[in-house]
């Protein structure tokens, strides 16, 4: 049972963070795409404004393999008892739910930022740091979840 | 290493020889040029100069001539392009490595003299592909004119057929039901009472969506025929010649041909000139460096005979502005320090390891007048975060061996690009470094490939610790660094404030902080359950927790009477010390802020060893190699390109929000200095 909990977290985290990433993705895919039909030559720089909504997946992906690592899905098996399990699944919460507000929120103002791009190109330095404020929140909540999972097996519960 | 010092030249010289000399300057590309409608001339030593003898009107004309030009070249070079074989096309491309062909002066003056030409044949160009476009319209015209006929190549009259002497006949289209020439004849008879005879009705063609049918009858009978034609849904035929379809479709297809072949010929013109492709770029950067040239001359100041050009000169490039305008007879050069209250350009002059992160710095804002130029110590700082963000040293190497080999291989490409390359060589050899230091070598490469392929576990050299093993020491290590990163802002801080001879603001605004957070930091270290916590070790000796301690205190009592000392109001004043202070949770909020550092660092590491626990998934066997190569392949390079964009944006954040806010404003305008702007050329080799 306490596995079924832990593995629970795990696809919490990477469910919810991959949701985000994928609406946030898209929307500024829409986005660039709009910019590319009037200017082709700004492809690369749209791109990587888009690109900028995808790490909330990618850390959503990273707590949900430290557990599968923890729990021995991937490796050695190990243990799980139920509370354990409980734990697992609490640690992944922050990086779920965070992941998916802020990558729809950071897409947002990647939206704004690909708005910048295509009519000051030159302004891209400042079009990413925009979005990359609101990913600040994305890593703190990985943070917690990361040191959360990986200290959960030395608990004595 | 710093701002480089400016100073203001003005240049005086006759009208006559203002187009060389303009040439010259803008061969030097020192000296950007001040409007001279903006300077004060009352006072002045050039009170009389009017700056209007040229006037706005002419040089306006001029430079819509010149972007007349420049549309009708840049389409037909884009029309030779389109045109040129693949490997034409190769040796033509303008990449992001294009080399510019030098144009040495005797080939200059040349193609000047040439340009006229050159641009008629640009206009040729472009009128034999208008000419194409036209004839590719024309032929599918034809083509849909030929396919249409077809349904009618078996009648044997002309389409403009409409009567003979006793009869009347019609060409044209029935609905589909119409599928049977009795059908017809049944039909036209009911309807007109049986009483007429004599229908002849010919189906020439049928589809599933109309009948082609050809009908004759007598005269007389005609009316009332066409009458119950109209009815029946009867569509007279849009051809009308006096030809029969198939010589109508003979005649199409000898159209066709001739009209392939003068197309042929045209594509074949064009082809024949990509030659002149090199010239027509020479002519592009020619004009555009002619409208440089006229936008200054709408800048200067003149009078009748004379022009005065004012200008922000680098102060050591001022001597080569006197000797290149030397050579000219009643020309003088004079220059004077900026004064005080004048906002001259910003040119930055550091090394190259350091000035390839001015362009990050230029995102942010360049230094302004009162600012020292924080690049130098922007650079360490970035290129040490930007290793720590990425830390692994396989994407270190592959980072800095791309870089450098693109580096090596192209010595001349543009400034900005060699630039951004050289950024990331750099922060290539230390994201190798942090990778040694950490343990990571495209993850855990080498333990998965020992163990999977060779059976015995070999572990990646480590020099300091595994920071997914020892999250808190990262943790703890990321802050040491952020608070070592925001301290260096606020001695810059500092430093400025003390050039500035604010030596009590120097105290109170930043020993101050220097106190408080310093204090703050080593009495929290001195309380035993924190180091342990943060998985360091480290003993406090409990006098210098009470130094701490009074630091602290001084330091906040600093901020709390001092950081209102601006309001008269004794309460005022208090009230802001208050505020002053609550500033203390932008430090802490700061400081957590580098705890990105330990979080990207993981998920660069963790996301490898995905990769890697997956490519091993297949074995140890021939086909556990293959998948093994491919999932490595594939999964680093997204990992790459992905942590990379991570690392870039969150080491600007890191330098623009934590550090930046500590002591920069900025606020400078950039150096633009009046030179060629050529795209494909180097007018004469080697700028100075």
């Amino acid at each position: 049972m306490g596995l079924f909990f832990a593995l629970l977290g795990a696809a919490i985290s990477v469910l919810f963070a991959s949701i985000g990433s994928a609406i946030g993705v898209g929307m500024a895919g829409e986005a660039a795409a709009g910019v590319v039909t009037e200017t082709p030559e700004k492809f690369g720089k749209v791109l990587l404004l888009q690109l900028l909504p995808g790490t909330q997946g990618i850390y959503g992906l990273l707590v949900s393999v430290l557990v599968l690592i923890q729990i021995g899905i991937l490796g050695t098996p190990t243990d799980v008892s139920f509370s354990q399990g409980l734990l697992y699944l609490a640690a992944c919460l922050p990086m779920g739910f965070v992941g998916l507000w802020s990558a729809i929120r950071q897409a947002r103002a990647a939206v704004a930022g690909i708005g910048i791009v295509s009519k000051k190109p030159d302004q891209m330095g400042k079009a990413m740091i925009f979005p990359a404020m609101v990913e600040t929140y994305a890593l703190l909540a990985l943070l917690v979840s990361v040191l959360s999972v990986l200290n959960i097996s030395n608990l004595d519960v | 290493m710093a701002k480089v010092e400016m100073c203001k030249t003005r240049i005086y010289g006759l009208k006559k020889d203002r187009k060389k000399i303009l040439r010259k300057i803008q061969h030097l590309g020192v000296v950007e040029v001040v409007d001279g409608a903006t300077l004060p001339s009352e006072g002045s030593k050039c009170a009389k100069v009017s700056s209007c003898a040229v006037t706005f009107d002419d040089v306006q004309k001029s430079i819509k001539i010149l972007d007349e030009g420049l549309m009708v070249v840049s389409d037909a070079m884009k029309i030779l392009m389109e045109n040129l074989d693949a490997a034409q096309k190769k040796e033509y491309n303008v990449g992001p490595f294009y080399e510019p062909f030098v144009v040495n002066e005797s080939d200059f003056e040349y193609l000047v003299a040439d340009a006229d030409k050159i641009l008629d044949v640009a206009r040729e160009v472009l009128n034999e592909d208008r000419e194409i476009s036209q004839l590719k319209a024309e032929i599918l015209k034809l083509e849909d004119d030929k396919v249409s006929l077809g349904f009618w190549k078996d009648l044997d009259v002309p389409t403009a057929v409409s009567c003979t002497k006793f009869t009347s006949c019609w060409v044209g289209t029935l609905p589909p039901e119409f599928d049977n020439e009795d059908d017809i004849l049944n039909v036209l008879r009911k309807g007109l009472g049986g009483k007429v005879g004599g229908i002849h009705v010919e189906i020439v063609s049928k589809t599933s969506e109309l009948a082609y049918v050809f009908l004759m009858c007598r005269k007389n009978d005609s009316d009332l025929i066409s009458k119950k034609l109209l009815n029946l849904g009867f569509t007279s035929c849009k051809y009308d010649s006096s030809r029969t379809p198939l010589e109508d479709i003979r005649f199409i297809e000898g159209e066709i041909n001739k009209s392939q072949a003068r197309l042929n010929e045209l594509r074949n013109n064009i082809r024949d000139r990509s030659s002149y492709l090199q010239k027509l770029r020479f002519v592009y950067d020619y004009y555009m460096s002619k409208k440089e040239s006229y936008k200054v001359i709408a800048k200067l100041q003149s009078t009748r005979k004379a022009f005065v050009l004012t200008g922000y000169v680098p102060k050591n490039r001022a001597d080569l502005v006197e000797s290149a305008v030397h050579s000219f007879p009643h020309t003088f050069v004079e220059s004077e320090s900026i004064q005080s209250f004048e906002e001259s350009p910003v040119l930055l002059n550091n090394f190259s390891a350091v000035s390839a992160v001015e362009p990050v710095l230029e995102s942010y804002s360049l230094p302004s007048k009162a600012e020292l130029d924080p690049t130098f110590v922007m650079s360490i700082f970035y290129y040490f975060l930007f290793g720590l963000m990425l830390s692994d040293a396989g994407y270190g190497a592959v980072m800095s061996i791309v870089c450098g080999c693109l580096l090596y291989k192209h010595k001349n490409m543009k400034s900005s690009l060699k630039k951004s390359l050289t950024m990331f060589f750099i922060c290539g050899i230390f994201t190798f470094f942090w990778g040694l230091m950490f343990g990571s070598f495209f993850g855990d490469a080498i333990e998965v490939v020992s163990a999977t392929f060779f059976g015995r576990k070999i572990s990646t050299p480590t020099f300091w610790f595994v920071p997914i093993k020892r999250p808190m020491l990262m943790l703890s290590f990321s802050f040491g660094v952020g608070i070592l990163h925001m301290f260096t802002g606020l001695f810059f801080k500092f430093v400025q404030l003390l050039k500035s001879r604010k030596y009590l603001d120097a105290v109170f605004d930043v020993v101050s902080w220097f106190l408080l957070v310093g204090g703050l930091v080593v009495f929290m270290l001195s309380v035993p359950m924190v180091p342990k916590l943060l998985d360091i070790n480290v003993v406090i000796r409990p006098m210098i927790a009470n130094i701490s301690k009074l630091f602290m205190l001084v330091g906040a009592l600093t901020v709390l009477f001092t950081a209102g000392r601006g309001s008269g109001n004794f309460f005022k004043r208090l009230l802001k010390g208050v505020y002053g202070l609550y500033g203390i949770t932008n430090y802490l909020s700061d400081i957590i802020s580098y705890s990105r550092l330990l979080a990207l660092g993981l998920s660069t590491g963790v996301i490898a060893q995905v990769f890697n626990k997956m490519g091993a998934m297949g074995g140890s066997n021939l086909f556990g190699v293959i998948l093994f190569a491919l999932v490595f392949l594939l999964g680093h390079t997204v990992n790459i390109l992905i942590n990379l964009l991570g690392a870039y944006v969150h080491t600007n954040r890191l330098q623009f929000v934590e550090f930046f806010s500590k002591f920069y404003e900025g606020g400078g305008r950039k150096f633009s200095p009046f030179s060629f702007k050529t795209k494909y050329c180097d007018f004469f080799g080697g700028s100075c």
